[in-house]
């Protein structure tokens, strides 16, 4: 089996970009952490005149969000085919199919999967039936193999930065906004010691470890790409 | 109103119970509930043990509910045993997030009643109408959930709520969804209790300002049914936290007017941040 080749980018991270390279066919374009980084129609469409299928991620969501995000799809269904949206929570993934219905896809981003896949396999295995669940995210070697071994769910692997934390209250102002100024403009920030990537409102640790099946889909985060990881000042946040 | 307390030990439970908490609810050995099993349980309880405190309670109007919010595919079928041992106990119900527990739990009575956990990472009404439809009457607002993201979970829902008390101890990072707890690279603190470097500056996770602080647990208090105090630190504190939250309830009950309320609980608030840095 042939494992697709995604690339996560943030809307602020496509906007450096011209080209994506050729192997990747799809981009994951929003952010699984901070509903801010949702995308314009005017983003899919520059991943979409690249020749790249985009995916639309976004975190756990508030309805005020929820909403912003099924006023985002129309404009995907107008530019190709059952385009696909990462979710996050369970409220995102019933709104989006009562709304849209079998006309787009959704894979179980890697915060719901990970709910999910504490309960049993016959469980998780009903909730992709019901809902039409087409991908299951994860960055956890120990989740994509054993569910990679059932053969029965698809699974994309998110590499090489595993989530470690996440907040809400933004690490740059302090509070919770509907709507932002992009104060982190999404950086990657290696703290001192090494231990951990600080990107916006999430913490990652480097992982490196590959699953010894592989995946249907391997997530690529944007550095893998670009080659390097911000070493640039931090804009002033304290 | 109300306060529902966390206890971590029975005998805590006659003091909540006795001090005018009109819920009480606890983990125990052997149901995952918590990040910090098994310290913050209720360890070792015999089952006539817990049937007395629960009968204790009851008596003081009372009821107690169970933590199981944490079970897992591995664990549930033992789990769903000690359940219905509590539940013949007199136990009210439980806190969980799968509906897969609700789901397996056997239709017998007495039926439980179920409390959705802020670990079911419930943020918008289609999820909480989802949770309601396996049997959850009650939601909890999620600590990063702020008064004005969760309107439509105040209308017409048909399901009772509660929110935590803030100003107690809660996660800055979204609890469940942060792997500090289980494992920090670095210096071994938790991560978001440590102060961190990167490119050359210091940093902090942040919390919410005092006013906000305020400004929440007023609205809270105006519309949710219960508040939430966690079971997390020492008895001593959770006393001083409990008696701090009644004068809050109180002062909330009987002020219609946000600025009034400031006012008067502003020193309470910022008696509440010293103790959490305390703790």
């Amino acid at each position: 089996m042939k494992t697709e080749k995604a690339i996560f980018l943030t809307p602020l991270q496509l906007s450096g970009i011209k080209k994506i390279p050729g192997k990747i066919s799809k981009v994951y374009l929003g952010s699984d952490s901070c509903e801010h980084m949702l995308p314009s129609p005017e983003d899919i469409k520059k991943v979409h005149d690249m020749g790249v299928e985009p995916v639309v991620s976004v975190p756990i969501l508030t309805d005020f969000h929820l909403e912003r995000l099924c006023g985002l799809v129309p404009a995907m269904l107008k530019l190709y085919w059952k385009p696909e949206v990462s979710a996050n929570d369970i409220g995102t993934v019933i709104r989006l199919r009562e709304k849209f219905g079998s006309d787009i896809n959704i894979s179980a981003g890697r915060h719901l999967f990970a709910q999910w896949a504490r309960n049993s396999l016959d469980y998780t295995a009903g909730l992709r039936d019901e809902f039409n669940i087409s991908m299951f995210e994860t960055d956890d070697v120990y989740t994509a193999e054993s569910f990679l071994q059932t053969n029965k769910f698809r699974i994309a692997f998110h590499y090489p930065y595993k989530y470690y934390s996440l907040t809400r209250i933004c690490p740059y102002k302090g509070g919770i906004y509907q709507n932002c100024d992009r104060a982190c403009a999404d950086r990657y920030i290696p703290l001192d010691d090494g231990s951990i990537i600080w990107r916006g409102n999430a913490y990652f640790t480097k992982s490196g470890a590959i699953p010894g099946l592989p995946p249907d889909r391997m997530i690529l985060s944007y550095d893998m790409i670009s080659g390097h990881v911000s070493k640039g000042d931090t804009g002033g946040i304290k | 109103m109300k306060i529902k307390a966390g206890i971590r030990t029975l005998e805590e439970a006659e003091y909540f119970a006795d001090g005018g908490a009109g819920e009480i609810y606890f983990g125990i050995n052997g149901i995952p509930s918590h990040i910090k099993n098994p310290e913050c349980n209720v360890n070792n309880a015999s089952v006539p043990a817990i049937r007395k405190t629960i009968e204790y309670a009851h008596s003081r109007g009372c009821r107690m509910f169970v933590a199981v919010n944490e079970i897992n595919a591995l664990n549930l079928k033992t789990a769903i045993f000690k359940m219905r041992e509590l539940m013949d106990c007199g136990l009210d119900g439980f806190i969980a997030s799968s509906p897969e527990v609700v789901r397996n739990y056997p239709a017998v009575s007495p039926v439980p009643e179920w409390h959705l956990s802020s670990l079911a990472f419930c943020l918008n009404r289609a999820a909480l109408d989802w949770y309601k439809s396996y049997g959850f009457s009650r939601f909890v607002i999620y600590q990063h959930f702020f008064p004005e993201e969760s309107i439509s979970f105040f209308a017409n829902s048909g399901m009772e709520s509660e929110v935590f008390f803030l100003s107690d101890d809660i996660c800055v990072n979204m609890d469940g969804l942060c792997k500090g707890c289980t494992g920090t690279p670095g210096d071994g603190k938790k991560f978001c209790h440590r102060y961190y470097y990167a490119e050359g500056k210091k940093f902090h996770c942040r919390w919410i300002d005092i006013d906000t602080e305020i400004k929440c647990f007023y609205s809270y208090a105006k519309k949710a049914g219960w508040l939430k105090l966690v079971r997390l630190t020492d008895f001593s504190h959770r006393k001083k936290v409990f008696a701090y939250a009644k004068k809050l309830v109180a002062v909330a009950g009987r002020t219609d007017n946000y600025e009034n309320f400031k006012k008067e609980t502003f020193d309470i608030f910022k008696n509440m941040r010293r103790l959490r840095h305390e703790n």
